[in-house]
């Protein structure tokens, strides 16, 4: 039979042949047979070295049975010392699989923040007006600029509507957008049930129909895929649904819950006005500075809205950075973190290693000296430490599978969707399986260069037994130390940095307010109730029964919670004072009932708050934060003076609304942004008072608990009345601080992680160095040191890593601090506390770890040692 | 047994075991040894075979799929391998052989015509 891989035997059968056959000719000549074997041999010359030759010719199968038995070799070896398995495949799996969960987030949130196609083209059409002041989209010109401009594929408009979802078991007004026919097809999603809008839907008179996301869908209707087709209640109107958007899915800003058909104004002036939001698709290879270009040269012959004579400049802005902008460099920061620390534990894993290699000196000895080559040792290290890094990457990935449904409850306002569940995604799975590789290859270096330096016969003679294995693999570790200290030391100021700014952003009297015992729920009016002042005087009601609940203290309803990511901004104009610019023109508005600056504590600084006096029929009052009164009376006293929200030359008396008090300023929902100007009306006197209001109520006790008595109270009065989403004010405060206080969580996971890996690192040298030193030591305890001399003499050697990698460590810090600097409060980027805490921590953490190795060492027996030799 | 004195056998030029096995192959299938002895005859007992390098060269040159072997019974009745040569390695084998020719040709012109009589 004809065969292509030959095995060892085959060849040898093919040998002996030859010896034989040789042998039978020879005895033909006369010799015997013993002669003439011999004869053949010598002939035929060294066997063993031909079959040797054979055997190393067949590469391919000498490499695969090299890698069995190495790793059936490792396994044994790893078996037998188990602690030093599990420690570095703890050590590796936290390295990696701390990267893993970081990179799914990342890939979830900066490389696939929408579903949409493409969405590198679509770009969110702002504009301005010439004196830089804001103002959005008419529908008049985005008719004529949507087919006009040429580097624009397609365009959409969108609008802002609050509609009120009855009819179902829990009523809610939902966030909708109405939209043009073009937004879908432009963003490329398709429906995950029923149809997307057509342009029957958008013919005059058409019945109305809606689109739904998936949160309603799942949250109203359980994901019933018959609710197609079927009719809902929107503001007690029959709405017919046509289809479902796949979960994620979000179109403008995320958080909308529903689409319908955009509306055409019955009044002609209406498309003048800048009403609107647009997003456009700018056609493959389009520039974005050159669409700006001709669009903007293009936007004279558009028609202008009347209200504002300053005419209209557009502005394209690309829409993923829009969504991912605030998220890169907090992103950026913690991925740095993660690498480190995986860099630490790959330090970490290498010192082990080298310590453990040098520890089988003796091993590597016996090995070489039975005929492994150098090139062999070091492939088993290699080996070794990527079956190590695998095991780890394996671990690391079930970690972070595990961890991450925790990381996503910190996540909501970072750009997931409510509910939405992060999963480790295949691209992280990548990244875990490369970094494995690379970590495997990286930890194996200084061992593997150890073996092949130095001198492999070494250990196996007696005199060598007192000599530390090679001066660089002492040195080598120590490097190591250093780095690993190095890198903790830029974590852990790092995470100190924003552990400060977190402390200073979270601090009461910046915020204004005291969150703390609050408890708030959405309340809407019914849609019956048509009248401003009807529904102030509902709301008015609704707070006489709160009132009655036993455990609240003060109740007040607002149009827009403070940290609840919606704000409504307007513009305004003091009397008496010129015109404002843009950028300090505007203004947060909030309508509130009398008691809302006593439920949230926000302090009346000058004046008064509002009364039950303020009522619909009496002068129009408002209070202002002490922002805006510094800003539009510096120095002198706003109380009496006049404030108009309105724009425009002829404004009637009942425009302005004079000033009775100044409160303090609140924080933002972006929680670190600094404050900004607020105006507040009562709810009784403003006209545009939202049908859906915010509750507020300040309670003795746990506030949680009063919800059903409240909610009691409150259907005692109005049994259909709708009060969702019941939550605390902390709870709302939480939310709007998540980002940095995610960042200064993760950091200071990452940071004490990366200090433990590093102290570890500093006690396994150091234990290994006094082994090492045994004899050293003994001969100086016979020469005379005492104890403390011993122990001075460890930790002065303990010490020199970690005094090296603290100054590096500090150094590089003051570095990376600056590049954290857009992230930190009001922190200085050098903080002096900051870097002495963590100064002192690292000393301490220090000491602590070289005490151990310290005493032992003066424990050791000079006599004993001596004696040994 | 070799017939003429040790000092006028010569060593084989690296790369030349490979084409006179193949050439060997020509006239049929044979085992390791009965190649060595052809090609002792052959050359006049010049060229000797080092036993060591024919067996891991008939190896490569099978790993190459210039020649196929199989076990059969020598003439003597001992199982033995027996090679032959495949279509490949006819092709190689003219083109070694050719080669060969214009460099023998050629390291002829350079050295004259005396040295090659010697």
């Amino acid at each position: 039979m004809w065969r292509h891989g030959r095995d060892q035997t085959d060849f040898s059968e093919e040998i002996r042949a030859h010896l034989e056959m040789e042998t039978d000719r020879l005895r033909g000549e006369g010799l015997s047979e013993a002669e003439a074997y011999a004869q053949a041999r010598r002939e035929f010359g060294n066997v063993a070295r031909v079959e040797e030759r054979f055997y190393e010719s067949n590469r391919l199968f000498l490499a695969a049975e090299n890698v069995l038995r190495n790793l059936s070799y490792i396994v044994r070896g790893l078996r037998k010392s188990p602690a030093f398995t599990v420690l570095v495949v703890t050590v590796l799996a936290v390295g990696i699989g701390t990267n893993a969960a970081m990179f799914s987030l990342i890939d979830r949130l900066l490389l696939h923040p929408v579903i949409w196609r493409d969405p590198g083209s679509i770009v969110a059409v702002w504009g301005h007006d010439k004196r830089g002041r804001g103002a959005d989209i008419s529908f008049a010109a985005f008719q004529v600029w949507k087919d006009r401009v040429p580097g624009i594929e397609s365009a959409a408009l969108s609008k802002m509507r609050s509609l009120m979802l009855t009819g179902v078991e829990e009523p809610e007004s939902l966030f909708t957008r109405e939209v043009t026919r073009s937004m879908f097809d432009m963003l490329g999603v398709a429906p995950a049930a029923g149809r997307l809008f057509n342009d029957a839907d958008f013919a005059p008179g058409a019945p109305p129909t809606v689109i739904l996301s998936d949160l309603v869908w799942q949250r109203h209707f359980y994901r019933n895929p018959a609710i197609v087709g079927r009719q809902i209640l929107l503001d007690g109107q029959g709405v017919t649904v046509i289809g479902v958007m796949p979960e994620r899915f979000v179109c403008t800003t995320p958080g909308y819950q529903a689409w319908i058909p955009l509306e055409r104004f019955t009044d002609p002036a209406g498309d003048l006005h800048y009403d609107f939001e647009a997003l456009a698709r700018l056609k493959p290879g389009a520039s974005l500075p050159h669409v700006q270009r001709t669009f903007a040269a293009l936007a004279g012959s558009l028609p202008s809205d009347p209200r504002n004579p300053d005419g209209w400049i557009p502005e394209l802005k690309p829409y993923m950075n829009e969504l991912t902008g605030n998220n890169r460099h907090a992103f950026a920061i913690l991925w740095s973190a993660t690498g480190a620390v995986l860099l630490i534990a790959c330090a970490n894993v290498a010192n082990l290693l080298l310590a453990r290699a040098s520890n089988r000196g003796h091993e590597f000895a016996v090995r070489a000296a039975l005929g492994a080559s150098r090139f062999q040792l070091a492939t088993q290290i290699v080996s070794e430490c990527l079956l190590l890094t695998t095991l780890g990457a394996a671990a690391g990935v079930a970690l972070a599978a595990a961890a991450l449904p925790v990381i996503t409850r910190f996540l909501p306002p970072l750009g997931l969707q409510t509910g939405e569940r992060l999963h480790l995604t295949p691209a992280a799975v990548l990244v875990a399986v490369a970094a494995a590789l690379v970590t495997g290859v990286l930890c194996a270096i200084p061992s593997c260069s150890d073996v092949l330096r130095s001198n492999l016969a070494a250990p196996l003679s007696a005199l060598s037994r007192s000599i530390s294995s090679s001066r660089s693999s002492t040195r080598l570790r120590g490097i190591l130390s250093a780095t690993e200290i190095a890198l903790s030391i830029v974590l852990l100021i790092s995470a100190g940095l924003m552990i400060r700014s977190l402390s200073r952003l979270l601090d009461v009297r910046r915020l204004g307010m005291e969150t703390a015992q609050v408890l708030t729920a959405r309340i809407a009016a019914p849609t019956t109730l048509r009248k401003a002042p009807e529904v102030s005087r509902y709301y008015g009601r609704i707070l006489d029964e709160v009132h009655h609940v036993p455990g609240v203290r003060s109740a007040s309803v607002v149009t827009i919670l403070p940290f609840s990511n919606i704000m409504v901004t307007t513009s305004y104009s003091a009397e008496g004072t010129p015109r404002l610019d843009h950028r300090d023109y505007s203004v947060d508005l909030r309508s509130i009932s009398p008691e809302y600056f006593k439920v949230l504590r926000i302090a009346v600084l000058r004046g008064r708050a509002f009364m039950d006096q303020d009522s619909t029929s009496a002068p129009r009052v408002a209070i202002v934060n002490r922002k805006l009164a510094e800003h539009s009376w510096p120095g002198q006293d706003p109380i009496g003076r006049r404030v108009t929200l309105e724009l425009g030359t002829n404004l009637k008396p009942e425009d302005w609304v004079t000033v009775v008090g100044i409160v303090e300023n609140t924080g933002r929902d972006a929680i670190d942004e600094a404050a900004q100007a607020e105006l507040y009306l009562p709810i009784t006197q403003n006209a545009t008072a939202a049908q859906a209001m915010s509750l507020a109520v300040r309670c003795y006790g746990d506030p949680l608990s009063l919800g059903p008595a409240i909610i009691k109270r409150i259907h005692n009065l109005n049994p259909d009345q709708p009060v969702t989403e019941l939550q605390t004010m902390d709870t709302w405060m939480a939310g709007a601080a998540s980002r940095p206080r995610l960042q200064a969580f993760l950091l200071e996971i990452f940071s004490g992680l990366a200090l433990l890996l590093a102290v570890t690192g500093v006690f396994a040298v150091m234990s290994y160095s006094v082994n090492q030193r045994t004899h050293e030591i003994g001969i100086r305890g016979a020469l005379g040191a005492t104890s403390s001399d011993i122990v001075a003499f460890v930790l002065r050697m303990g010490m020199r890593p970690v005094v090296v990698g603290a100054v590096v460590g500090f150094v590089t810090s003051l570095a990376v601090a600056r590049l954290l600097r857009a992230e930190l409060f009001e922190t200085p980027p050098s903080d002096p506390v900051v870097f002495g805490s963590v100064a002192l921590i690292l000393i301490t953490s220090a000491l602590v770890a070289l005490w151990v190795p310290a005493r032992r060492a003066a424990r050791i027996e000079p006599a004993t040692t001596l004696r040994a030799e | 047994m070799p017939t003429q004195a040790d000092n006028e056998r010569i060593a084989l030029l690296q790369g030349t075991l490979d084409l006179l096995i193949l050439r060997t192959l020509v006239f049929g299938a044979d085992h390791g040894l009965g190649i060595a002895r052809a090609i002792q005859k052959q050359s006049d007992d010049v060229l000797l075979v080092d036993h060591g390098s024919l067996y891991p060269a008939l190896q490569r040159l099978e790993n190459q799929g210039w020649i196929k072997a199989k076990w059969g019974v020598s003439s003597n009745n001992r199982r033995a391998r027996f090679y032959e040569l495949t279509l490949s390695g006819r092709k190689h084998l003219v083109i070694e052989t050719s080669q060969w020719r214009k460099l023998v040709f050629a390291i002829g012109l350079v050295l004259g015509p005396e040295e090659v009589e010697g």
